[in-house]
This record gives structure tokens, C-alpha cells and sequence, in this order.
């Protein structure tokens, strides 16, 4: 008999740092949005919400839950270094995502129109062409880490292209985001934490402010350029803003979608059938995208907080209560998904919750799809012979994204 | 291009970015759900339209020629 069936009965969350939740975090997400989709759970000092209505209910509403992330990380600086992570402090209220209206609005209107559907599918040729050249340096018939060979440089070219960062620069921002991830996605009270991120952000700044300041006196045709001149309603970035903002795309366009493509490859290999169908009709790569996002998508979580009380699924959320909300969770949830445990290349519809809803909706979502898509074409197409190496791959074990360290695998005889 | 468009949210696409709001607060408005709705029926600022369905993440805004009836945009 199910203990859990009662409403008030206490439910046992394990770590979501867990190694078996690391590595298969769904069964507990299930029990969780069954029996408790508001859930406080008091050793993350946060409210889990794991239901894809509650999700969204929150989403909905920016006014009330909120995505500033200056005041948020404010409790967690070391008092003893307030004056030497001035850096932090100056590039938070302009990270879009870690904000709410009107700045958010204000940064998000100018720059939006950049990262249209539209717009970015005027780069389908260019990456096509990245994914063939990088295809034909690999050997089809040894054993090759998929991630690091193809997933991580995939994104990165493409990212550095499209904003206009030299290749050679690339190692640099991979660095300085890897850095200061660490701190933006886990902040803790740790000083070596903060030193190591910090120090990053202020390098990244210095280096991606020298070259708006460059473009400003030679004209261009790069993102910089587009930047600059981008307003809405007469409305224009300060220089602060751009240089933040080219920061946090450089940020945000890499790792998401490198999981994008090895937990796409891991899924379709699992499920052959679905590999099967997709080499037979490769117009299914669009929506094979979204169910790889809805069933393993790179993004487990994503973070709010309460401004005000809020009563949700009869739970009392407090004025200053932290959220996670598991969009890894509300997207296997059965009032939303018909048979959501069926791994479908054609599901339609799926409105998964992976690029986020509402005013915060991922900006890169155009061309995060794009990238996908043509992925999973190529790969279908030319190596239809695709399969799994020897190894279980490994899950990261990080909280909010859904990542392996590698994926063995051998292309096979090309068609 | 069309002289006049009716405009439409394809509710299931629509995520409420509100893109078409910020462009045209005349003619979208979010809704209960957080979905955008169209409050005018048909628009002569073709132009302005036009670039509340472009700005749309989603593609969830359509444009059709309000004589023709064809679909403009996406």
C-alpha cells in the first residue's frame, strides 16, 4: 500500500545532490509531484515545485515572483570581501535573466529582435556547414567521446560567430564561464568561491567592454555593432548594458545546447526505434528537438522568489521564500502529457517547459532549436549506423542542468 | 504586401513572452493564463503588426491578408 496517499502524510525527499537522483532524478520527481507538488524541502531552504500548473502559475507572474538576483545574492557575500566583488554587484541589475520589469523589459525589448525565428534562421546555412566540417574530421569507425568532439565545439563556433568573438578567444571564455558559473549557479558564503568567480567576471567584463569600445570607434557588422545600434521606442543600451548582455549570451549559448545534442544522442540510442524513425524521415528532427527537451532536458531547474505570500496547491508560500521550480519534473507531468514516460519523437502537441514561459522565455530558444534540428538531421542522415560505445555515461553532479561528461560512441559507415 | 491583416495568437504556440504587447499594447493584451489575446479584428498598421508577429519567440502571432485570407506571416 502506498504510505504517501494521504495529503498531509510526511514525504521523505532525498538530496537532489543524491548520486541516484544525480543520475536518474525522475522517479523521485514523480513521487514528488504526486504527493507534494509544493514542497518545502528545508536542506535546500527552498520550495520544490514540480507540477507543470504550479510551474506555470509562477512563470506567469514576474511581478510576484521574482528573478532579481542582486538582493538574492547579496545574503550570501562574505562580509569580508563587500568592497572586492564591486564587479558582481555591477553586472547583476543588468543580467537580464536576473531581473524583473522594467529593467528586464527594457533590456529584453531592445535586443529581442535580434534572436527572432526570423533572424536566426538566416544562419541554417552557416550552421549546416559547421556541423558538416566538424563531422568530417571525426573517424566513423573508431570509438569517439561525442561531447567533447562535437557537442561542446558545436555551440561554442557557432555562439562566437554570431556575436563576433575570434576562435582563438574561445579557451579564454570558456574559462571565464566555467568560472563564474560556479558562483552564479551555487552561491555559498565560500571566499575561494567567490575570489575565483569574481575574479573571472571581472576579466570577462574587461575583455568583452575593450571590444565594444573598439567596434565603437571602427564600424562593424557583428553582434556589437547590431547592439549599438538596437532600440525600441527610441530607447538604446547604455554600454554597461551591452557589455553585460554579450556576457551573459556568451554565457548562456554553449553548455545548454551541447546537452542539448548529448542527451539527445543518449536518448535516441536508447530508444532504437526512435533512432529508426528518425533516419527514415528526417523531417521529424524539428520536433524531435522538443521531445528530447520535454524528456531530458538540459535544464532540470530553474529559480524565483516570493515577493509577496502566495497560496499554491494549498501550501502558504512566505514573503522571501526561495522556489525552485523542476521544469525537469512539470514535464513528465500526466495532466499535461499523455503517456509522458513514452520517449516520441512525434509527440504533438508538447509545450514543454524547458525554455521557460513567460516574459523570462529562453532568448537563445531560435537558435538553440536551429542548432538542434540540423544536429539531429546530420546525424541521422549521414550515420544512420550510429551506436553507443561501451560505458554507462555519467550524469554530472550539479543540481540545475542535466548533463553527462561524455558519450562513447561510433559513428559507423557513413551513407 | 496586404493593405490589411487580421491577426491571430495560436494559443497553443504561445508562451507569453508578451513581445507583442511591448510592440503593439493597442492590439495584444496577457490574458488569466498568461497567453496573449488579440483585442482589435483587423489592423491597417500592417507594418507595426508585422513586427509584433517577427518579435513573437514562438512564432504564435499570424498574419493574414484580411481580403485573401492567405496566411502572411510566419
Amino acid at each position: 500500500m502506498d504510505t504517501f496517499a494521504e495529503a498531509d502524510a510526511p514525504f521523505a525527499m532525498p538530496s537532489l545532490m543524491d548520486p541516484g537522483v544525480i543520475e536518474d532524478p525522475y522517479p523521485v520527481f514523480d513521487r514528488l509531484r504526486e504527493h507534494s507538488p509544493v514542497h518545502w524541502d528545508a536542506s535546500q531552504n527552498a520550495w520544490l515545485i514540480s507540477s507543470y500548473a504550479a510551474v506555470s502559475e509562477v512563470l506567469r507572474q514576474p511581478k510576484l515572483f521574482a528573478s532579481d538576483r542582486a538582493t538574492f545574492y547579496s545574503h550570501y557575500l562574505p562580509p569580508e570581501r563587500k568592497d572586492v566583488y564591486d564587479i558582481v554587484f555591477h553586472v547583476y541589475p543588468r543580467w537580464m535573466a536576473g531581473n524583473d520589469p522594467p529593467v528586464h523589459d527594457h533590456m529584453r525589448r531592445i535586443v529581442n529582435t535580434n534572436w527572432t525565428p526570423a533572424k536566426i534562421g538566416n544562419l541554417r546555412a552557416q550552421v549546416r556547414e559547421t556541423i558538416s566540417s566538424l563531422l568530417d574530421a571525426l573517424p566513423s569507425d573508431e570509438p569517439i567521446d561525442l561531447v567533447q568532439s562535437f557537442a561542446v565545439p558545436l555551440p561554442a563556433i557557432i555562439i562566437s560567430s554570431v556575436i563576433g568573438i575570434p576562435p582563438e578567444h574561445w579557451s579564454s571564455i570558456k574559462k571565464w564561464t566555467d568560472d563564474w558559473g560556479r558562483l552564479h549557479f551555487s552561491p555559498g558564503k565560500d571566499v575561494e568561491l567567490w575570489d575565483k568567480g569574481a575574479g573571472a567576471l571581472k576579466e570577462f567584463y574587461s575583455y568583452v567592454a575593450s571590444r565594444l569600445s573598439e567596434r565603437k570607434k571602427n564600424a562593424g557588422n557583428d553582434y556589437f555593432a547590431r547592439a549599438i545600434e538596437a532600440q525600441f521606442g527610441g530607447d538604446r543600451l547604455s554600454d554597461d548594458e551591452i557589455t553585460v548582455h554579450i556576457i551573459e549570451q556568451l554565457f548562456a549559448g554553449h553548455e545548454t545546447t551541447t546537452n542539448l545534442i548529448g542527451n539527445g544522442m543518449l536518448m535516441l540510442m536508447r530508444n532504437r526505434a526512435q533512432w529508426q524513425r528518425l533516419c527514415a524521415e528526417p523531417s521529424l528532427a524539428a520536433s524531435t528537438v522538443e521531445e528530447v527537451l520535454r524528456y531530458e532536458g538540459p535544464v532540470k531547474m530553474i529559480t524565483r522568489w516570493a515577493r509577496e505570500d502566495y497560496e499554491l496547491c494549498g501550501k502558504t508560500i512566505r514573503k522571501g521564500d526561495d522556489i525552485l521550480l523542476l521544469l525537469a519534473a512539470g514535464n513528465r507531468d500526466p495532466l499535461q502529457f499523455d503517456d509522458p514516460e513514452r520517449f516520441d519523437i512525434g509527440r504533438s502537441p508538447n509545450h514543454h517547459l524547458t525554455f521557460g514561459q513567460g516574459i523570462h522565455f529562453c532568448l537563445g530558444a531560435p537558435l538553440a532549436r536551429l542548432e538542434g534540428e540540423e544536429v539531429f538531421r546530420a546525424l541521422a542522415m549521414r550515420y544512420p549506423h550510429f551506436t553507443l560505445g561501451a560505458g554507462e555515461p555519467r550524469h554530472r553532479p550539479i543540481m540545475r542542468a542535466r548533463a553527462i561528461e561524455s558519450l562513447q560512441v561510433r559513428l559507423g559507415a557513413p551513407v | 504586401m496586404a493593405k490589411k491583416v487580421i491577426v491571430r495568437v495560436d494559443r497553443e504556440r504561445c508562451v507569453g513572452a508578451a513581445m507583442c504587447v511591448a510592440v503593439a499594447p493597442d492590439a495584444f493584451q496577457i490574458d488569466a493564463e498568461g497567453k496573449a489575446v488579440v483585442v482589435i479584428h483587423a489592423a491597417d498598421e500592417v507594418e507595426r503588426m508585422r513586427q509584433a508577429a517577427e518579435e513573437c519567440p514562438a512564432a504564435a502571432v499570424i498574419l493574414e491578408d484580411a481580403e485573401t485570407r492567405e496566411q502572411v506571416f510566419p
